[in-house]
């Protein structure tokens, strides 16, 4: 168990350390500024769309549950 | 056997009616993954937009129809507004449903056409998947919707003919509401950003 805890530590490390030096996305690394943004951008927007679709169901079903037959 | 107070005799649960029909619930999961599936294509164009470096459009490469496509993005937007029509007709027992269903379905398909002869005409100007990163994306985005509205019309379709046979209700004719809506909803977006 205590094998287990350090292999998964290790592995996490070597994943944070590993993606700092690999560049693996390439807007991050781009020096366009333009493309810097519009990276951002779509980050945010795709974050938000799901939760967006997802608040908006679970709204909505609040809303009908409550209504009286 | 006591009963409790609405009458109901005790360890008896209530029948509960579900919120949703089974067929819409399944179709609005369904076009959320739709949803997703979109903006992330969306999102890969407009990074590699900026990412170009000669600007948008890349030189040397055919311009895109933007007038003539904005008719038909109209003729598909009119599809969307006819099927909600066909809705409140169906829903309030009038003859029109059948009339109204027909010009959605009409309209859906000249979109289809229109869009095919434009494709036609572009791949005549030299404009491929493979002549460089503006075709890849045209081809990939507008494309993938033509395959969504051709599934959407045959899923009109098939309400038709379960309208004309005199067997069609809410809970076949929701879910195919939903998926047109969805198709007629996500090309305005597509236009604005592969187009303009």
């Amino acid at each position: 168990m205590r094998l287990l805890r350090v292999g998964v530590t290790v592995a996490m490390l070597a994943v944070v350390w590993g993606a700092e030096l690999a560049y693996a996305c390439p807007a991050c690394a781009s020096p366009l500024e333009e493309n810097r943004q519009a990276f951002v951008d779509t980050t945010v927007f795709l974050t938000l769309v799901p939760l967006a679709m997802m608040g908006g169901f679970v709204w909505w079903l609040r809303r009908q549950t409550r209504q009286p037959h | 056997m006591p009963d409790d107070t609405l009458g109901r005799p005790f360890g008896v649960p209530a029948r509960r009616e579900p919120v949703l029909p089974n067929g819409v619930l399944g179709m609005l999961i369904f076009v959320a993954t739709e949803v997703m599936f979109f903006s992330g294509l969306i999102s890969a164009f407009v990074i590699g937009k900026s990412n170009a470096l000669g600007g948008w459009p890349p030189p040397g490469q055919p311009r895109l129809p933007v007038e003539e496509t904005a008719f038909n993005t109209a003729a598909l937007l009119a599809s969307g507004v006819a099927l909600y029509f066909a809705n409140r007709a169906f829903k309030n027992g009038t003859p029109n449903t059948k009339r109204l269903l027909l010009l959605s379905i009409a309209l859906g398909g000249f979109f289809v056409l229109f869009q095919g002869a434009e494709w036609v005409a572009l791949i005549g100007e030299g404009l491929t998947l493979t002549s460089g990163q503006l075709g890849g994306f045209f081809y990939l985005l507008v494309g993938t919707h033509a395959l969504h509205v051709v599934v959407g019309f045959i899923i009109l379709l098939y309400t038709y003919r379960r309208l004309s046979r005199g067997d069609l209700d809410g809970f076949a004719f929701w879910p195919a509401q939903i998926f047109w809506y969805f198709v007629v909803g996500v090309w305005p977006i597509l236009y604005w950003q592969v187009y303009l």
